[in-house]
């Protein structure tokens, strides 16, 4: 009987004829050696195999990163299930939400570049002053979903994304392009890459300069300030308006090898930032940030130290700052800003020049770490960590028109005890005075981590892995991770993950001073994360994936600005509560060799366990589907389609529920116009959709009613050349 | 955009990479007595690398001089003879079939050596990029000790040379090999269905290079039987180890390319050569963790050195 299967199933699947002999192309008879291109070009080392870690990942290539036209890589994160990119509305800084793990900052999400983290103290993110980050210089994008601290340590919590950036041999000669379109967008980069001897070198440089897309903020928070003082003076809310976008960003990265060590440098500047929707939710066109960020690296790497022993030390640092290049124009010349009784009355007078502060941050991280593996022992392999971390926040710098006056104290130096510095009388500095907005500190953290990949039996693996951290400001926290991985058939494997995760309280939640509203708290502990999944990665046929998961997560001590009793501050507290549950589906389908289809769908259900409501925000569901197909050769067409449904509003915000939006991107691409010359045309928001991000709620209504705008339709040219 | 910034950083990178090719000028090696030009296809990325890498071998193996030419889809045989009248070169390197096609209508004394191809003319020598069934069996040795029968579909007799010598190297370990010769969809099919039929564990399955009525729906029904009944499937491509095969050889471009140019100083040392392809020997090993623990392969020191391509990698 099996056999009569085994011979029916064989005939019917296989194709009618084969020709006998086929006069294959040089390309073609290169694919019947090695299977397919992206094997050769791992076969040549233009690329590396991605590797399958015992958790729910997904890894984005290079190639795909251009197949689907993305240009900055919240483009590509918007592609990966159960990962939503919504906005802050400083600076439209990406907030990238799993799972329904929204916060302001973002700072729940571990974002690191070749393992380096980007984490900043100040707020926890990866710096106020962002602007983006380009893609040429990606070699692949990493995305864990869930805890990941005990490989990680500290903010490897909801999500962990790593950035791998390319290396000499991926970039091989010398190349360059240009792109420019819609909202006066121009970038332009050069790579250059190769080996002498024994020694590799790259170095790439990225640039990009835009005004910014021009979709309008109904009102903002002067919109409702200019209805309280009607009467008394002329409205000045810049609203309608666009949010400021515009930016010129400087990225560099430079590496040199030789054997097992690698040094690695880079830059990030940004400058002419603007503010997007305003710092205080306030459209404010001329103001800008600026930043520059500076990184370096030496690592040694060899996975065959000694016998049975890999071995890893890495020195790194960054060096971040927050910096502001036009004065950050908190509510517009002509406002009284907050400062209003009841009556709409202003406490101080209309400042002339607008409420300004310009608060600067400048922080510097250093990081050593050794790991080794060992895997002399049978059925088991080990991996051990140590490490340190210094983290300085070393300067702050405040100038403002507003607040308590230095000059003017009835005890000098001590805040609280001053008169407000009034309208009109210019920016004070308070830069190393007590009035300034945080204070300077440190934090140091010292890891150790063990993990051990014990096979069970022949289809049966346990990771076992535990991180213990302690750190200056905080104390010590100890994470665990268990993933049992099951080979269960030849074409489906079932993995049962489990994993706990902290995130280190960020300084402003615990060293903000003189905010008359918010005040930090320096006794925080860390927020907890514990969460479990359940994963299939099934391959039903030879041209079909699925991947399906199951999760759920409980996510402990949510640092929140509680309000203190019988005053008009808030502090910042362990006080929230959240817990989700829901699952991720993707599917890959290979129609044939000139069509293929990607998809997921993701589904979540998060509760706010304090209010014991929806957790507001974050979509409940999301679909995303591309096609891609090849109509000739050297030609590509790709479309893709993302779906955003059901944003919950936070409790107590009376706006209807957020509008659901789908957009589509085109991408057309020719290769080898001419011998190296490559030109492709994307289109972003094909069909102009009115897409929007939730605003924050807000007393007595939220500052910016109606949501923050996405761009609409633009069109992008592109032409690259490898010389 | 404020442009006083940029003259520093073109200033940077012009000095990076005035340095690069300092660096790179100073490696050019200057002429030997022996004169080569190496024609070889005019090709994108990735498929250019493999071209590359096989150029670089060349390089290192042959101690002669290199003159690279690119054959495009518009050169024409005149081309190439004026570009070989006026080098007079002492040997041609033709890699890839398109160089390979376009020399042959180029009459010239200069002796030809190819690579990069399956099959070539009666008079070319040169290595093959099929590799060697014996390097192959080194490899499944290597991960497992001992093999009792080894079961191959093949078709026609392309092969035959190779499964001879294959057979002998078997039964020399203590193996047979066991190879069924189709010449259509439905002998194949058959051929299958006995194999899996007849296969016991501690046998093995070997996918020949292009293996012949093969497509990726046969190979996954091969796979799920494999599986469970725990036998042993490998193949000369590598993307069949993404897909559960145990191991596949691939081959390693530059050292194929270092053996071709030591090849050449044989050729132009006037020493005597086989014509016709050689097997390839130098070749590169992928393998499937998953499936070598599904199969109770304890993969030790030296075998975990001699994989080059752990797929899914760690």
């Amino acid at each position: 009987m099996t056999k009569k299967i085994i011979l029916i199933t064989l005939l019917i699947i296989s194709p009618l004829s084969y020709p006998e002999e086929v006069d294959f192309s040089e390309e073609e008879g290169l694919i019947a050696l090695f299977g397919d291109e992206e094997l050769i070009s791992i076969a040549t080392g233009i690329a590396q195999p991605i590797s399958k870690a015992p958790a729910v990942a997904s890894v984005i290539t290079s190639e795909q990163i251009k197949k689907i036209g993305a240009t900055d890589i919240d483009e590509v994160l918007e592609t990966i299930p159960g990962l939503h990119v919504a906005r802050d509305t400083t600076g439209y800084n990406p907030l990238y939400v799993f799972r329904g793990v929204n916060a302001s900052f973002n700072p729940q999400v571990l974002v690191l570049v070749n393992g380096i983290p980007l984490t900043n103290l100040f707020q926890g993110d990866r710096n106020l002053v962002w602007g983006g980050m380009p893609v040429e210089a990606i070699s692949r994008i990493e995305v864990i979903r869930g805890p990941g601290s005990a490989l990680y340590g500290a903010d490897a919590f909801a999500g962990v994304i790593n950035i791998v950036t390319k290396t000499s041999s991926e970039v091989s000669g010398f190349s360059s392009g240009v792109r420019g379109g819609s909202f006066n967008t121009r970038d332009f980069w050069f790579k250059v890459g190769g080996e002498a001897g024994e020694l590799d070198y790259l170095a790439i440089l990225e640039m990009r300069s835009t005004d910014g897309q021009d979709e309008k903020i109904t009102a903002d928070a002067q919109t409702l300030l200019d209805l309280i003082t009607v009467g008394q003076v002329a409205p000045v809310s810049n609203a309608p308006g666009p949010p400021s976008l515009s930016r010129e960003n400087y990225d560099a990265r430079f590496e040199l090898g030789y054997r097992n060590v690698k040094l690695r440098a880079g830059a990030q500047i940004r400058d002419d930032l603007g503010v997007g929707a305003g710092v205080a939710q306030v459209l404010d066109p001329n103001a800008r940030f600026s930043s520059r960020r500076w990184n370096a690296d030496i690592t040694y790497d060899n996975p065959e130290f000694a016998k049975n022993i890999g071995l890893t030390v890495q020195l790194s640092y960054l060096d971040v700052s927050q910096e502001v290049e036009e004065d950050l124009v908190l509510f517009p010349a002509g406002s009284a800003g907050p400062f209003v009784d009841p009556l709409g009355n202003p406490l101080l007078g209309f400042f002339p020049d607008g409420i300004i502060g310009n608060p600067e941050v400048l922080e510097r991280h250093t990081r050593f770490n050794i790991s080794s593996s060992y895997s002399g022992l049978d059925k088991n392999e080990f991996r051990f960590g140590i490490g340190y971390y210094y983290g300085d926040l070393y300067e702050v710098r405040e100038e403002k028109n507003f607040g308590e006056d230095p000059s003017n104290c009835v005890v000098p130096n001590t805040p609280g005890t001053c008169l407000p510095i009034f309208p009109g009388s210019g920016l004070v500095e308070v830069t190393d005075t007590p009035f300034v907005f945080l204070e300077e500190d440190d934090r140091e953290n010292y890891y150790v981590f063990l993990q051990d990949v014990i096979q069970l039996s022949n289809d049966w693996e346990l990771t076992a892995g535990i991180r213990y951290d302690d750190y200056s400001d905080f104390g010590s926290t100890v994470n665990p991770r268990l993933a049992l991985v099951w080979s269960t058939a030849h074409n489906l494997t079932t993995k049962l993950l489990y994993g706990e995760a902290f995130r280190a309280p960020s300084f402003v939640q615990t060293r903000a001073i003189n905010n008359p509203v918010l005040l930090g708290n320096p006794n925080l502990d860390p927020e907890e994360m514990e969460s479990y999944e359940l994963a299939f990665d099934y391959q039903p046929a030879y041209n079909v994936g699925l991947n399906l998961n199951f999760f759920y997560y409980q996510w402990d001590d949510i640092i929140q600005f509680v309000p203190d009793p019988g005053g008009v501050t808030s502090t910042a507290q362990n006080a929230g509560e959240q817990t989700g549950y829901g699952m991720e589906f993707e599917a890959t389908w290979e129609l044939n060799e000139q069509i293929d289809f990607t998809g997921n769908l993701a589904w979540q259900q998060s509760t706010d366990e304090e209010l014991d409501s929806d957790a507001a925000n974050s979509p409940q569901k999301q679909v995303y589907l591309q096609a891609n197909w090849k109509p000739a050769d050297d030609w590509t067409v790709n479309l893709q389609a993302n779906w955003v449904i059901d944003r919950n509003r936070m409790s107590g915000d009376l706006r209807s529920e957020v509008d659901d939006y789908v957009l589509v991107d085109l991408t057309v691409r020719k290769k080898e116009l001419f011998k190296g010359l490559e030109v492709a045309f994307l289109v972003k928001n094909l069909f102009d959709e009115d897409a929007r991000e939730p605003s924050p709620n807000g007393v007595p209504v939220p500052s910016i009613p109606d949501d923050l705008p996405l761009a609409g339709r633009s069109v992008l040219g592109e032409v690259r050349y490898q010389f | 955009m404020k442009l006083g910034r940029i003259p520093d950083i073109r200033r940077a990178l012009a000095g990076f990479l005035l340095g690069c090719l300092l660096l790179t000028g100073a490696q050019t090696a200057l002429g030997d007595k022996h004169k080569a030009i190496l024609l070889y296809p005019e090709l994108r990325a990735p498929y250019s690398n493999v071209f590359e890498d096989i150029i670089k071998g060349v390089g290192t193996g042959f101690d002669g001089e290199i003159q690279r030419v690119t054959v495009k889809k518009t050169t024409t045989a005149d081309d190439l003879k004026s570009v070989i009248d006026r080098a007079r070169p002492h040997l041609i390197f033709a890699l890839g079939k398109s160089s390979l096609k376009s020399i042959a209508n180029v009459n010239t004394d200069a002796p030809i050596l190819t690579a990069g191809v399956t099959k070539n003319g009666p008079s070319t020598a040169g290595i093959s990029m099929l590799p060697d069934p014996r390097v192959v069996f080194e490899k499944l040795f290597l991960l497992k000790g001992q093999v009792n029968k080894v079961y191959v579909v093949s078709r026609g007799n392309r092969y035959d040379e190779q499964l001879e010598s294959a057979a002998s190297y078997l039964s020399a370990s203590g193996s047979a090999l066991e190879f069924v010769r189709v010449s259509s969809i439905q002998e194949a099919a058959r051929a299958y269905r006995n194999i899996l039929d007849k296969v016991e564990p501690g046998d093995a399955i070997w996918i020949l290079p292009s293996a012949p009525y093969l497509d990726n729906s046969v190979l996954s029904v091969i796979l799920e039987h494999a599986w469970k009944r725990r036998i042993l499937v490998f193949s000369s491509n590598p993307s069949h180890v993404r897909r559960g095969v145990l191991f596949a050889v691939y081959p390693d471009n530059q050292g194929m390319g270092q053996s071709l140019g030591k090849l050449a100083n044989r050729v132009v040392a006037k020493e005597d050569v086989a014509h016709g392809l050689l097997p390839l020997q130098d070749v590169l090993l992928a393998v499937n963790e998953r499936t070598t623990k599904h199969l109770g392969i304890d993969l030790d020191e030296k075998a975990r050195s001699e994989i080059d391509l752990m797929l899914p990698a760690r």
